[in-house]
């Protein structure tokens, strides 16, 4: 169409130029709009990709029921809990959300019947679930352990009223779809070195 | 054994009593109901989460303190019948602290230990949440909630049914929450405090290097808890002497059963009682 210099257009009775001018805005409109496309879409793709993967359940419709070992480790796909009931008295309580039915997760206390050492698991065995009431105080530390690392903070309270040393201690064990939370470890120290890691690995299993 | 021993308790907490019970059955604070929820509603009712995680740290040059606690492991019992459920498990958790006095109070359960001076209380087990639904039923609780005349009213029915009875005593100086009071009646009477609350919070502390660091479960519903024991930290700091007054509470809440209560954050007691079952 360039060739002739419009004049096939003129003949038709259109403008040359005109036609030119909008033929040169067209790429440039849809090169806007492409842009605009692309903003709103990184946009959304930050606003938006932390949540993704996870729902957001309100704890008001959080419902527990008491529930069985079984029954937990039946869920749970990296980890295994076993517990000697010699040793402690064990409490299961399975929450899940009332509205969508959906296993959020499990609450394991275990309290030692020498009453040295009293524990509060956390087992979060639905990957859309992001469990929010724990953190560390400090930068954790790691530990590597035979069947798998472990995140803990051990805090020591000296407790003048009772002459001994109280050890405090949360953890977080990560699987690859299951995490476990130690959100609350007390121990009473009445040797020189902390329990804990021996305990957690009696107790918390990798899957065979 | 345990006769005498229940005699003996009696009358240490008799010896260790300087004021007698109060009348806590009319007051503003009883329109109030307690229920734990962590949701709220606007005016749209749209519901809004209304508890968060708080983290600080407090630096100081030189720091003092004072604690004491009732027992090394206090009762932390947190089995919820329905939502809205915290004064029934608040006053079971008073229940479970008498009942290493008096196994009647909850039967078929093995309150803890005692090794050497100091008492470690055991977990919650079938026994407890039978005694939580009954005070749930006591109490009239709701997944609303329950008042505080309802939560004493239900608590002196059990007391009744088991063959016992329930005093309390007042925290409070006028309308305000007196520290000093709470002390004494945990150190000097042996007995655990009810707290009334219209915002809360559970917490843990840590230290390192002339810092204190803290992590806080803050809530803005209304919620009973329990304190059985108490510290008070003097710090003194870059803008001079702080004071912090907390609660080893038994917070009544799955995940987060024991910690510290700060007087001062997000928070308002209400009221507070010294409850005695004897």
């Amino acid at each position: 169409m360039d060739a002739d210099n419009g004049n096939t257009l003129r003949a038709l009775g259109i403008d040359y130029h005109a036609h030119k001018q909008k033929s040169r805005m067209i790429p440039s409109i849809l090169g806007i709009a492409g842009a605009a496309v692309s903003i709103v879409f990184i946009a959304c793709f930050i606003a938006f990709y932390p949540f993704q993967n996870k729902v957001v359940y309100i704890d008001a419709n959080f419902e527990n029921r008491t529930a069985s070992l079984t029954e937990l480790n039946s869920e749970l796909h990296d980890f295994a809990f076993e517990v000697d009931e010699s040793i402690y008295s064990i409490r299961l309580a399975r929450t899940s959300d009332s509205v969508s039915k959906d296993l959020l997760y499990y609450t394991i206390s275990l309290n030692s019947y020498d009453s040295l050492v009293k524990m509060e698991l956390v087992a979060v065995c639905n990957p859309k679930f992001e469990y929010k009431d724990f953190e560390f105080l400090q930068t954790p530390t790691s530990k590597s352990l035979p069947f798998y690392s472990i995140l803990y903070e051990f805090v020591t309270s000296p407790k003048p009223q009772f002459g001994l040393d109280l050890l405090s201690c949360t953890a977080k064990i990560d699987g690859k779809q299951d995490t476990v939370y130690v959100i609350m470890y007390e121990e009473l120290l009445v040797q020189p070195e902390p329990a804990f890691f021996d305990i957690i690995q009696t107790i918390v299993k990798p899957v065979k | 054994m345990l006769h005498f021993a229940s005699i003996c308790l009696s009358g240490l907490l008799l010896l260790g009593t300087f004021t007698a019970p109060c009348s806590i059955r009319t007051s503003d604070e009883d329109e109030i109901t307690y229920s734990d929820s962590a949701v709220v509603y606007d005016d749209n009712e749209y519901n809004l989460l209304a508890s968060s995680m708080q983290s600080f740290s407090i630096p100081y040059s030189s720091r003092d303190y004072s604690e004491y606690d009732l027992a090394i492991f206090c009762p932390t019992y947190t089995f919820a019948p329905t939502a809205g459920a915290c004064a029934p498990i608040a006053a079971s958790n008073i229940v479970g602290f008498y009942d290493r006095y008096d196994e009647n109070l909850i039967p078929n359960h093995k309150s803890g230990n005692l090794i050497g001076s100091w008492y470690a209380y055991a977990i919650e087990d079938e026994a407890v949440e039978s005694v939580i639904r009954e005070l749930y039923s006591l109490m009239g609780t709701t997944t609303a909630g329950t008042t505080e005349d309802e939560f004493l009213d239900g608590l002196e029915s059990f007391c009744e049914s088991r063959g016992r009875k329930m005093e309390t005593y007042s925290c409070m100086s006028g309308k305000s929450f007196s520290f000093s009071k709470a002390q004494s009646y945990i150190k000097d009477s042996n007995m655990p405090i009810a707290l009334f609350l219209s915002g809360y919070n559970v917490g843990r502390r840590s230290s390192q290097d002339n810092e204190d660091l803290f992590s806080f479960y803050t809530s803005d519903a209304n919620h009973v808890m329990v304190g059985f024991g108490y510290s008070t930290y003097i710090y003194q700091t870059s803008d001079g002497t702080l004071t912090k007054n907390y609660f080893n509470v038994a917070s009544g809440l799955s995940g987060k059963s024991s910690g510290i209560y700060d007087i001062s954050l997000s928070t308002q007691i209400n009221d507070a009682l010294a409850i005695r079952i004897y």
